[in-house]
């Protein structure tokens, strides 16, 4: 399977979206990716290993992201990950697909107050 | 953190780590292993130190849930692809689900049987507490047993197509360069000990000549260089070597240019001077093989006999073993009858000394976890019959009988689960901590090296076995109840009744029964254990190893080439070691007790006309070993120094050797030798020569599975050898004796090494630990058993009661005599004893006898010890019953009769 094949469409799969955005910040361990989207979610997503590290997985060998060279002070031992190219532009279309989204929902007239 | 606290938390870290394997492809466990644990005991941490116990038991709902997301197939979402939506699907019973679950009504409301189950489980903790502990204990003593049995008996040797490899005995006649078409490879050694040169003191080692074709034999690559090349045995060829891993460290300090350099070392192959040695490879440091003698490997230089090799892929082992009995046979002159090679498994081989333990260990955890599901059936069967009404209500509301029955049978899935993974959990930490001890304590090495051992995919697939049965058998327990049918009439009685059905009583009695019965068997097995162990600790060894030492000198032959300079160099060592003032006395011999593995040849011994043949262990001593290792002379003379090179040759035997050629002649004054080999040419003729029998020693115990043989004694004085042991006994401990002794040899020639240096109460020490490990495993495990099965027999009494308080006080407010009702109830449980103990007195037996070898000094039917056990059990059994008979006895009967 190339690449082209597996490139995923929208929407993302939550845990995909969340890794993305976690990573478009800085390069990232797997903890650190996990503590980065409990902590922007509010605890709201809370990636369990396996969910986290078969999805990192996947996304490595469909290019999404890569694994990357750790920071010097860091543990050795610990892979770092970073978004590529194509998992930048795939996190602004699906950003960009949710905010018409949100648009349509304030069109309507559906969002509640404060939102 | 509370204890309980840490202890969960390691626990949870294990069974996450177990699950891990089950779960996921290998392929992500190797690579995302370690940090998913990172990740799993990360998040644990947190949750327990917000939430403490409650913290940990939302974590494992996270991670259950995790765990129960499908993999993630391409990342294009195909209709509903949220974390975890088919797994919700699935456990409802509802939508397709990937894990082959067809959905579908036979299985609707499977997911509510569960969760009612960890309701129905949760809401009685202690009880539940109680039989997953008990049944956990059981499942991780045999997951641990079965790991260490899986090491050594079902994995492979580290070897690829290790089964084509194997030992050949009885091949006497035949060289390893003529069995082409029997063995891909075939191959022969001869171990030596080569003493490397260089600067300061010279280091001995242990090596081996090989075949050039060895390691290709065992598919071994050097992890430097090369290994031989054929032309290298050549007789004649320069000497080339293979060092191992740890000498490449130690001496050349992992130099890469280590290859081309050479080192000079005296060996017992050309002993009159030192050979250059060039180093062509350097073996994997992980390299592992059945003796330790592979620091040094170099070619064999001579024809000799085969010992062992890889079969063609088209010769199975049985027609190896007839083609080359049948070569053997036309060489020998006249073969015994029922002569034949044998081949042999070189696995086999190699673990055969281990197998009986370990069999038997696995054995008796097995009967443990027998035990534990005796006493955990029981107590769900106390705990059915209280929910007997509950069921009843149910069923009498319309619940279906099978809806019931597959309720039950869940309860007890979920039970064996649970209990299976916190018993891995704690057989993976047991074998942590424990297995670096398992190699020193079986006296065995592990052939795939420690890491062999391990919850693999073996002991997996066995612990799951056993977890099913487990489970069906729990959740059969209370099944039977239901689908008897008994419910519907015991929900019209009033609660805690009377009356209970007999098949229930007598299914309870026999469970309690076989308890008892197993516990004795148990029980029995480490008291024959232990004494076998006393038996060995306060044996006579024939000799007294308390503060005393050995250590071995080399001499170079071109040093000393004459018989007189090698008897005059050991005895001016002798005097240098006698003249230290902590030394208490010095003796010389030619092998250590208790250390060296020690072949036995067949004498001849003759006294007036009758001649007769056995075997012996033979040695050479000087005249002063004897009385330095307090082994008393019992006939005759000692070895004296005057006993010369051109005297008469003499020597001296022990009494076993004594009686089996001389019977009950007087042994002084007869003559023995070697017997001649029946194949010529390829046993040197040494030893041939008559001698004379001069003094007869006691017995010695040589090691703990020794040969049935006696020991024969020549003194160095008439056999000049290269090589002996000194012997020293110190007068008090002396620390710094090792360096005191090697400052004296330094003295006398600083290049000779003294080699191996060991304090032998150690070594006689270190040789009993099999057994005595082996005795201390099985008290443990009898103890949990005799724990169990008193729990279990006072569990029953003890419900027994309560069921039939009313009749008791009626009873006794009728003037009924209170002892006499106490000595129903004890009469009632004596029965289930009394059966318990007959069954256990035949498994006893059962066990002893497959203990066998491991036994020393007491028979399998030893009567003291089954009489003294089977008594200990039946007090501590009268005990469990008295108790709550009692209380029957002494409860106010009026006030029993009010609550109803």
């Amino acid at each position: 399977m190339t690449h082209h094949d597996a490139t995923p469409a929208l929407p993302l799969r939550p845990p995909v979206f969340h890794i993305l955005l976690a990573l478009t910040r800085a390069d990232l361990h797997g903890l650190g990716i996990a503590a980065e989207v409990e902590h922007s979610t509010d605890g709201t997503i809370d990636l369990g290993p396996g969910t986290l590290y078969r999805t990192l997985k996947e996304m490595v060998r469909v290019g999404l992201i890569d694994e990357v060279d750790a920071p010097e002070a860091a543990d050795p031992r610990r892979k770092y990950y970073g978004v590529t190219e194509a998992g930048r532009r795939l996190v602004s279309a699906e950003a960009a697909r949710l905010a018409s989204l949100v648009r349509l929902a304030r069109d309507r007239d559906v969002l509640p107050d404060g939102v | 953190m509370s204890i309980w606290a840490r202890v969960g938390l390691g626990l949870s870290g294990r069974i996450y780590g177990i699950l891990l394997h089950v779960r996921y492809p290998r392929d992500l466990v190797r690579s995302y292993g370690d940090d998913m644990r990172a990740a799993f005991e990360r998040g644990a941490r947190r949750n327990v130190e917000r939430d403490g116990a409650v913290g940990l038991a939302k974590f494992w709902r996270t991670i259950a849930r995790d765990l129960l997301t499908p993999t993630p197939g391409p990342l294009a979402p195909r209709g509903d692809r949220r974390p975890g939506a088919h797994a919700v699907n699935r456990w409802k019973g509802k939508g397709k689900g990937t894990m082959g679950w067809t959905g579908g009504r036979r299985f609707a409301g499977f997911g509510e049987d569960l969760s009612f189950a960890v309701r129905s489980l949760v809401r009685e903790p202690r009880f539940t507490g109680l039989v997953v502990g008990v049944l956990a204990v059981g499942i991780a003593l045999n997951a641990s047993a079965f790991a260490v049995l899986n090491a050594y008996l079902l994995k492979p040797l580290p070897f690829p197509e290790a089964q084509r490899l194997v030992s050949v005995r009885g091949a006497q006649a035949i060289s390893w360069t003529e069995v082409g078409d029997v063995f891909d490879r075939a191959v022969s050694w001869d171990l030596d000990v080569f003493t490397i040169l260089g600067e300061g003191r010279p280091e001995m080692v242990r090596g081996s000549w090989v075949t050039p074709d060895f390691l290709a034999a065992y598919g071994i690559e050097a992890q430097v260089g090369r290994t031989f090349l054929p032309e290298e045995a050549d007789r004649g060829a320069a000497p080339v070597a293979m060092i191992s891993g740890r000498l490449w460290r130690d001496r050349f300090g992992r130099d890469p240019s280590v290859l081309g350099r050479s080192f000079s070392a005296f060996t017992s192959d050309r002993p009159d001077h030192a050979e250059l040695f060039t180093v062509v490879g350097v073996l994997p440091d992980d390299f592992w093989y059945f003796n330790a003698y592979t620091d040094v490997l170099a070619p064999i230089r001579e024809e000799r006999t085969l010992y062992a090799g890889r079969l063609r892929p088209d010769v199975p082992r049985e027609r190896a073993e007839s083609i080359l009995t049948d070569m053997a046979r036309s060489r020998m002159e006249d073969a015994p009858t029922g002569f034949r090679v044998e081949v042999v498994s070189q696995h086999e081989q190699h673990v055969a000394s281990v197998r009986p333990t370990l069999v038997v260990l696995q054995a008796a955890v097995f009967l443990v976890l027998l035990i534990a599901c005796a006493n955990a059936a029981v107590l769900l069967l106390v705990r059915s019959a209280r929910r007997e009404h509950e069921l009843g209500l149910r069923q009498a509301l319309g619940a279906a009988r099978t809806r019931l029955a597959r309720q039950l049978l869940c309860e007890g899935g979920l039970i064996a689960g649970v209990a299976s993974l916190v018993g891995l959990a704690l057989a993976s930490w047991a074998l942590e901590l424990g297995g670096p001890n398992v190699e020193a304590q079986l006296g065995l090495t592990v052939p795939g090296g420690p890491d062999a051992l391990s919850i693999d995919g073996t002991v997996l697939f066995g612990a799951a076995a056993l977890a099913t049965l487990v489970g069906l058998a729990f959740g059969a327990v209370p099944l039977l109840t239901v689908l008897r049918g008994a419910l519907a009439s015991s929900f019209a009685e009033p609660r805690g009744g009377g009356t209970e059905s007999k098949g229930r009583r007598r299914f309870r009695s026999a469970m309690v029964a076989a308890e008892v019965a197993l516990s004795l068997a148990l029980l029995v097995g480490a008291g024959l254990m232990v004494r076998s162990a006393l038996h060995l600790q306060s044996q006579s060894l024939g000799f007294d190893p308390a503060r005393t030492l050995a250590g071995s000198m080399g001499l170079r032959e071109a040093q000393y080439p004459t018989p007189q300079d090698r008897v005059a160099v050991f005895e001016e060592l002798r005097e240098r070691f006698g003249s230290l003032p902590e030394v208490e006395a010095v003796g010389l011999a030619s092998a250590r007790l208790f250390s060296t593995g020690f072949a036995t040849r067949r004498y001849e011994g003759r006294v007036g006309d009758r001649v007769t043949t056995a075997d012996a262990v033979r040695w050479i001593v000087d005249e002063s070993y004897f009385s330095t290792l307090r082994i008393p002379l019992l006939r005759g003379r000692d070895f004296a120094s005057d006993d010369a090179l051109d005297g008469e040759e003499v020597v001296v035997v022990s009494e076993r050797l004594a009686r089996d050629l001389f019977g009950g002649a007087d042994p002084v004054g007869a003559s023995i030798r070697l017997l001649p080999q029946g194949v010529p040419g390829m046993e040197p003729p040494e030893l041939e020569r008559w001698r004379r029998v001069v003094g007869v020693v006691a017995d010695v115990e040589r090691e703990v599975r020794a040969e049935p043989a006696g020991d024969i004694y020549a003194t160095f004085r008439q056999t000049a050898p290269t090589w002996m042991d000194a012997v020293v006994r110190v007068r008090s401990e002396a620390p710094d004796i090792v360096g005191r002794l090697e400052g004296a040899i330094a003295e006398v020639d600083p290049g000779i090494p003294f080699a191996n240096p060991e304090r032998l109460d150690v070594v006689v020490d270190d040789a009993m630990e099999p057994t005595r490990y082996l005795a201390s495993l099985l008290v443990g495990f009898s103890a949990f058993a005799l724990i169990l099965a008193i729990v279990g027999l006072y569990g029953v009494i003890a419900y027994t009661v309560r069921q039939q308080k009313r009749d008791i006080a009626i009873r006794i407010a009728l003037g009924a005599d209170r002892g006499s009702v106490v000595s129903m109830f004890v009469r009632q449980g004596l029965v289930m004893v009394g059966a318990g103990l007959v069954l256990g007195t035949l498994g006893g037996l059962l066990l002893g006898r497959a203990l066998g070898e491991d036994l020393h000094g007491v028979s399998p039917g030893d009567p003291a010890t089954h009489l003294s056990l089977a008594a200990i059990l039946a007090l501590s059994a009268f005990a469990a019953v008295w108790v709550p008979a009692r209380r029957a006895a002494v409860s106010d009967p009026m006030g029993v009769l009010r609550e109803e």
